[in-house]
């Protein structure tokens, strides 16, 4: 009876479906990753899906392994791989990616790294898959319907751009913001300047005359719009205090009444700067 | 003649209490004279109803079969009522519990999902590494898959859901410990209510929270505990000696295999099962419930001499060959766990455990035959920021460093294995897992908050905190009443506490020497449970030993024969 328990349990167990070829990755396909462990594995086989479906992660580049970990006959570790993924997969290649502007900042996006497995390690495959996750505030995770690629210059890009959310009370907005996807209600939107506080920004007016130059390049205009102003926040970390630059509506609300909380960005739509490509591919 | 003596025995008293009541002075003060103790009464009325009398042996199905209900219901209760309580997940689950093709519903973040319990686990479609031991997809096998199993196929029928949920896994879990809790009473030696008496004591270790909380989790611990029980029976009905002897082995061979594949750790005390095994089953008791004659040695002719000598090797055939395969299955499992799981736990043994207690580390990096360089890494994880994983000599580590080279170390260095001793004794005493909560989100509970709704063990183990000594102690006198007990009174209990404590030992110094430091309390949970053990040992063998089988009154023993021989009652049966 043992042995027959056992063997249905053996076969009831689904260790997972083999799924696609890890040994040669390509950029912008989408995955469906949901868990940690997956997302966190060395390698990462399942199919790919349409990236206009829902998809949690989508490859930003390919890149190869270098020596000496491409070396090894035996795969490394997965906290030598992950490592070696950090280096290999930055920021700037996803900005890059992105089609971000200098002037673009971002909320929300975490960076990933899968290798080939065992398998295709052994049969000479050194390709490093790097992928991209839109995340909520807790880092998880979010299915989107967005293809990423050249997300930051077309018209879809509020979920991954940076806006504050700041507190109304008596009468006046708080000078620190929450951190929010500007797809969500906030007050200000970040134009990807952050200064050190000085003497010469310790008044409204001395912050908004050093941000205005940055948001005449965020906004792509030589005045302001009609309608838009420079609303710096700051940030206060231990006793280093930022200034960030930031644009929001302009419209000015009611005495007594609480700004507006809206939606969306006012970055202008732009031609893509970049392919995505990968480095090696 | 164990009958004669002790029949003597009782009949001198009877005399001697009529002689003293004929001649005894009126005392002078305190006393008055004929009249009992409270206390004393009590004494004998505990002794009477839960001593174990003559060690008669034989099931008392009715006995067992309520006994074992009750112990299910209890820890059903105890897990569910008045809200579910768990063992929160420490991020180990998904490796074991995922090759049901079901993931877990909890919070993304590792600080989050500690706090609680998420028992929900949905259907989902793994894909190559994404199951399996820590991001590296080779498979985790554990005998606890047979309860996750169960628990899967249960958990619709709950009502939680479509997949997996672990209170469904805790309800079978309370099954099986409510059948073993029966198997255990047909087992015992000695009176009804004796052997009701040990049961219960076992549930109250089992039902304490540092233990019974694991049956609602992802863990493979509650295989552990479940299979050190069901060895233990197993054991017990091998040495009793009833029923075909091939049966008793083989459930003694599939109790082993499945305790040793809950958790590899559980291998270490196969020697001691081995040995177990080779200690030849007890002559069968005569139905009356007495002691078991043994057969004075007789002299016999050469050619006696070695027949018997050949009966007696043949009779150790079947339990060697029964060894063998045990010790077979377990290379091979052992084999087919995760490579992963050795690497890290040489990492721990050399990084954790070895270096960061050492007086002199560079010395022990040298004599291991490492690069100087790894001293950067010590007191590190194979997941910290220092971790020797990306020293650029790592591959040197992995050629040189195996459980060999760290047991040729301490066998080089045996000073080092007392403040590891002790270490690991304190971690045994501190069986609480403070870091994981007990509790459903959202039920009014904190973050991390722990249920200690039945603390035995976790008070007892907490005082002997004060005095670990003193617990290493009780264990060793475990050790040795069970010696006593299964030497003099040549019962299976003493035969059972001796291997619970060995095996228990070896467990230990697997524990501390292959992995050490790292996550300690919870590597320590199985010792705990079988040091735990020694609590309801200590009161069966104490009790047997102070036990007078030949008090039970003549005529009530010439009735009990009569109906035996009869056939029309279980002699095992005591009034």
């Amino acid at each position: 009876m043992a042995a027959v328990m056992l063997t249905a349990v053996l076969s009831a167990c689904d260790q997972g479906k083999p799924g696609v070829d890890t040994a040669n990755p390509e950029t912008g396909l989408c995955h469906a990753v949901v868990t940690p462990e997956e997302f966190d594995a060395s390698s990462e086989p399942s199919p790919p899906v349409p990236c206009a479906e829902p998809h949690t992660t989508q490859t930003f580049q390919v890149t190869t392994m270098p020596e000496p970990l491409a070396k090894q006959e035996a795969r490394p570790n997965q906290q030598q791989l992950k490592a070696a993924g950090k280096r290999l997969c930055t920021s700037e290649d996803l900005r890059a990616y992105l089609s971000a502007s200098s002037r673009d900042g971002t909320i929300g996006l975490a960076i990933t790294s899968y290798f080939p497995d065992r398998d295709a390690w052994a049969a000479g495959s050194r390709a490093v898959r790097c992928d991209v996750a839109v995340t909520d505030h807790h880092g998880t995770p979010q299915e989107i319907g967005l293809d990423l690629k050249d997300a930051l210059a077309g018209p879809h890009s509020a979920a991954v751009r940076l806006c504050y959310r700041q507190e109304y009370k008596d009468g006046i907005l708080s000078d620190d913001g929450t951190d929010v996807p500007c797809s969500e209600p906030h007050t200000a939107e970040d134009i990807s300047a952050w200064i050190a506080q000085d003497a010469s920004l310790a008044t409204p007016a001395g912050r908004e005359a050093r941000c205005l130059p940055y948001a005449l390049e965020f906004l792509g205009t030589e005045k302001l719009p009609a309608g838009v102003g420079v609303q710096p926040i700051i940030r206060t970390v231990g006793t280093a205090r930022t200034v960030r630059c930031a644009v929001a509506s302009a419209r000015q609300p009611a005495p007594g009444e609480a700004p507006e909380l809206v939606t969306g960005t006012l970055a202008p739509q732009r031609v893509a700067v970049t392919g995505g490509a990968g480095k090696n591919g | 003649m164990a009958e004669y003596g002790s029949g003597n025995a009782t009949q001198l008293r009877e005399r001697g209490g009529k002689a003293q009541k004929a001649f005894t002075p009126a005392p002078v003060r305190g006393r008055k004279g004929t009249k009992a103790r409270p206390l004393g009464s009590l004494g004998r009325y505990l002794a009477r109803t839960f001593g174990p009398g003559a060690l008669t042996l034989g099931p008392v199905h009715g006995a067992a079969m309520i006994s074992g209900l009750v112990a299910a219901a209890l820890m059903v209760v105890r897990l569910l009522i008045p809200e579910p309580v768990g063992m929160g997940d420490q991020g180990e689950g998904h490796g074991l519990v995922c090759s049901l093709g079901v993931m877990n519903q909890r919070p993304w973040d590792y600080a989050e999902f500690t706090k609680y319990i998420h028992p929900a686990w949905v259907p989902h479609q793994f894909y190559g590494e994404g199951c399996g031991a820590n991001g590296t997809g080779e498979p985790n096998y554990s005998s606890q898959l047979l309860l996750l199993w169960l628990g899967k196929l249960l958990t619709p029928l709950t009502g939680w859901g479509p997949g997996l949920d672990t209170r469904a896994v805790g309800l079978v879990c309370c099954v099986v410990f409510g059948l073993l809790i029966a198997a255990l009473i047909n087992v015992l030696p000695g009176r009804t209510w004796f052997r009701i008496l040990i049961a219960a004591l076992v549930t109250g270790v089992m039902a304490d929270g540092v233990f019974a909380d694991f049956f609602i989790s992802p863990y493979s611990e509650p295989a552990a505990f479940l299979g050190i029980l069901g060895v233990s029976v197993a054991l017990l009905h091998y040495w009793n000696g009833n029923g075909p002897r091939w049966l008793a082995l083989l459930l003694v061979v599939l109790a082993t295999v499945f305790t040793v594949a809950a958790k590899t750790q559980t291998a270490a005390w196969l020697p001691v099962i081995a040995l177990a095994m080779l200690w030849v089953p007890l002559p069968r008791r005569a139905a009356d419930g007495e002691a078991a004659v043994v057969e004075p040695p007789t002299e016999g002719t050469p050619a006696e001499d070695a027949v018997r000598r050949g009966n007696r090797w043949r009779a150790l055939l079947l339990p060697a060959t029964a060894v063998l395969l045990i010790v077979a299955f377990s290379v091979a499992f052992i084999n087919a766990q995760p490579k992963r799981f050795a690497e890290v736990n040489l990492y721990n043994a050399v990084f954790v455990e070895l270096l960061p207690y050492s007086p002199t580390p560079e010395a022990d990096l040298e004599w291991l035959g490492l690069d100087p360089s790894f001293i950067n890494s010590m007191d590190t994880t194979v997941a910290s920021t220092r971790s020797a994983v990306y020293n650029p000599l790592y591959p040197q580590f992995q050629e040189k460093i195996s459980l060999g080279t760290i047991a040729g170390f301490y066998a080089t260095h045996p000073e080092r294995l007392i403040t590891m001793g002790e270490r690991g004794v304190t971690a045994m005493l501190t069986p609480e897992l403070g870091y994981v909560g007990s509790y459903l989100e959202g039920f009014e509970h904190g973050p991390y908050d722990k249920e200690r709704r039945f603390p035995v063990v976790l008070g007892l183990f907490s005082a002997a905190k004060a005095a670990p000594v003193a617990f290493v102690g009780m264990q060793l006198v475990t050790l040795l009443l069970g010696l006593a007990v299964a030497f003099r009174k040549r019962s299976a209990v003493g035969r059972l506490a001796v291997v619970i404590v060995l095996g228990g030992w070896f467990q230990f110094w697997a524990v501390m020497l292959n992995g050490g430091q790292a996550e300690i309390y919870k590597q320590m949970i199985i010792v705990g449970f079988m040091a735990a053990l020694c609590g309801p040992l200590l009161v069966a063998l104490i009790s047997i030993l102070a036990s007078e089988p030949g008090k039970v009154p003549e005529r009530k023993r010439r009735g009990r024969r009569a109906k035996a021989q009869q056939g029309s009652a279980d002699p095992a049966i005591v009034g």
